[in-house]
């Protein structure tokens, strides 16, 4: 009564698994990896006033881009907020993470619930709150004012360090929960044993609690600096177009100017530069922890 | 007569712990626990889970601090000092090696933090390495070792710094049986090759027998008893104690009779004479206890040589290996005897009918009140 299965039925039988990964695929392919081409091909077409784009093969555009001086503030800009916000976020994210873990029962759930909370909040309404702080004549000045610090108006509001803070804020909670849970994943007897080796509490952080953390500093400064360098609203609403910087370029070009190729152009350099500076980071964390020779036991 | 006192204490007595207590909210986890250790001795807290042992250890090392008592090393009062500065090396139950440093750099940890310098840090690391036998892991991080060498660092790590107390904390519970019972006997020959005082804690019973001087049977927070492996094993003063360690016939009886320090009980139809240590009147519920091994099998009845043979017959065979158990129904009373497997002895068969012998020394007659559990 054996039934003898084809050996091709067979091989398909071994890979059925594979048809969950359909889904995701089509998804990704549909709505990410094809405009992403259109797009990267976009950035070597001409521009035309009446047809807006002419199909073409020249690297017009980003000679254009990397020959102005202009575009090259625009991209430090985008670097230095983005580089800024993901230091500033880690660097407070980490404390509260810790804390996170050591907090039980209620007092944990309270807290994480708190942070998912300001998530659900639209950015929109978050950051206007930041503006009327950040305002002149608004919070933080009267602060400065009644501390005797200063007074007039206040040019906060359209600086850099006004923008790195409000991304910083906006992307914390990304930050923190990420490093609790690669915090909670050291041990506690592992803290336990450098405790009873002699080591104080400031070596066990940076020979201990630092190094066995990274992959998962990594993934939260990763995440936190792609959704800084590529944010709109924020930059928009904070700092206008006093700041020159690359999401806001490309919205301008694409949306009111109509010059799509310049367009793409400016996105696929934001693309690039995002990609190497996200891949510089783990080349260089691997490399401090010698990351890939050891595994978590 | 305190400085006295003290400087006695001074001389031997590495670890004193006295009166320590510990609640974890309305838990109470330790209860008034006092534990003195001697100069090279090795001392285990044995219990089940929960009994308090891993917070002792965890207080003596300065993890944990108690809600009352004090912790003396060497004659010093360390109860509020932190665990960095009391010279105490201590191997964790999953051994907590730094997953990102090399052997080498987990056992040189405590002597950098000890600011040595980096010479004399290479030959104590060489020698450590070499006292636990694996020369040649230095360069491998713990992933790339078995558990029995993640072990050896371990001990390695917390022997580097040449602490005045060793402590083990289940240390051999992540091991499988075979490993872990070399790895029992190569901790004993390290201990005692370099003389550590060392405290450790396990459930295991045999683990305890196998490496200990003394023995601490805890429950509820406190020590039950304390005595030497031997000791324990074969005058048990309570029913935990008994039935913790090793195996064991117990029954409930009743005191028949008493006669210069040997009593008779009842236990069902038959009656046994036994020894205990506390003065017992006829009529008393008492607890009784006999090893396996020495409940003696008498193969042929014909030759009966007194009246304190007992008439049964057999019920269950266990084969284990090395030995059968049998279990022998004796008049409604089950008792199980122990024999070595050899070729030597007949095997006996089920519903044979055999004879059990049990000398007096052999039946613990313990008193059912004021025990701590069971």
């Amino acid at each position: 009564m054996e039934r003898r299965i084809p050996v091709a039925a067979m091989w398909i039988r071994k890979r059925r698994w594979v048809l969950m990964l359909v889904p995701g695929t089509v998804l990704l392919v549909v709505f990410f990896l094809l405009p992403l081409l259109t797009l990267g091909r976009m950035a070597f077409y001409t521009y035309d006033p009446i047809r807006l784009y002419v199909p073409a093969l020249t690297l017009e555009n980003f000679v254009k881009v990397f020959s102005d001086q202009y575009y090259w503030s625009m991209i430090t800009n985008s670097l230095t907020v983005g580089f800024l916000a993901t230091l500033c976020a880690v660097f407070c994210a980490f404390p509260v993470a810790y804390y996170l873990t050591t907090a039980k029962g209620i007092e944990r759930t309270v807290l994480t619930a708190g942070f998912l909370a300001t998530l659900f909040i639209t950015l929109l309404v978050t950051t206007l709150g930041w503006y009327i702080i950040l305002l002149p004549f608004g919070v933080i000045q009267r602060l400065f004012e009644v501390l005797g610090l200063g007074s007039g108006p206040l040019r906060f509001i359209k600086t850099i360090p006004a923008l790195v803070l409000v991304l910083a804020h906006a992307h914390l909670p990304f930050a923190v929960l990420i490093l609790a849970s690669s915090i909670q994943a050291i041990g506690k007897d592992k803290l336990q044993a450098a405790r009873t080796l002699g080591a104080s509490p400031w070596s066990i952080f940076w020979r201990i609690t630092i190094p066995l953390t990274m992959p998962g500093i990594v993934s939260s400064a990763i995440l936190v600096f792609t959704l800084s360098i590529s944010a709109y609203l924020i930059p928009v609403l904070i700092t206008g177009q006093k700041i020159p910087l690359l999401p806001i370029a490309i919205w301008t070009y694409s949306s009111e100017v109509l010059n799509w190729p310049f367009a793409s152009a400016i996105a696929i350099t934001l693309f690039a530069v995002t990609t190497v500076f996200t891949y510089a980071m783990i080349l260089v964390s691997d490399l401090v922890t010698r990351r890939g020779k050891w595994k978590v036991v | 007569m305190e400085r006295l006192s003290k400087g006695m204490e001074a001389l031997d007595a590495v670890l004193r712990a006295a009166g320590l207590t510990k609640k974890f909210g309305t838990l109470c986890v330790l209860d008034d626990f006092t534990l003195e250790i001697t100069r090279g001795e090795v001392v285990t807290l044995l219990g089940p889970s929960g009994c308090g042992k891993t917070t002792t250890l965890h207080i003596i090392a300065g993890i944990e601090s108690p809600d009352g008592g004090e912790v003396y090393l060497r004659g010093e009062n360390v109860t509020r000092l932190s665990p960095q500065r009391r010279r105490v090396g201590m191997v964790f139950q999953r051994w907590a090696l730094f997953p990102h440093m090399t052997a080498y750099e987990n056992v040189a940890f405590g002597l950098q933090m000890r600011r040595m310098k980096k010479p004399a840090i290479r030959q104590q690391v060489a020698k450590m390495l070499a006292v636990v036998s694996l020369p040649d892991v230095a360069e491998k991080y713990p992933s790339q070792l078995s558990g029995g060498m993640q072990q050896r660092v371990a001990v390695a790590r917390a022997l580097a710094t040449d602490p005045d107390l060793l402590l083990l904390d289940e240390p051999f519970s992540n091991l499988d049986e075979k490993l872990r019972r070399g790895m029992q006997i190569e901790m004993k020959s390290i201990q005692e090759s370099i003389g550590i005082t060392t405290l450790c804690v396990t459930h295991n019973q045999e683990e305890a027998l196998v490496l200990s001087d003394r023995v601490a049977v805890m429950f509820g927070g406190k020590i039950v008893q304390m005595g030497k492996p031997e000791e324990l094993y074969s005058s048990p003063n309570s029913r935990f104690v008994c039935g913790f360690l090793g195996d064991a016939n117990t029954f409930e009886g009743t005191i028949v009779g008493t006669q210069d320090g040997k009593v008779t009980v009842a236990v069902g139809a038959i009656v046994l004479s036994g020894v205990c240590s506390a003065e017992m009147e006829p009529g008393k519920g008492v607890f009784v206890s006999v090893r396996p091994e020495r409940v003696g099998i008498v193969r042929s009845l014909s030759e009966e040589r007194s009246g304190s043979v007992l008439h049964g017959h057999v019920k269950e065979i266990h084969y284990k290996g090395a030995t059968t158990a049998y279990v022998i129904d004796v008049q409604g009373v089950r008792f199980e005897a122990v024999e070595p497997s050899g070729a030597s002895v007949r095997r006996l068969c089920k519903e044979q009918k055999v004879g059990i012998e049990i000398e007096a020394s052999a039946v613990l007659v313990l008193d059912t009140a004021g025990e701590g559990g069971a």
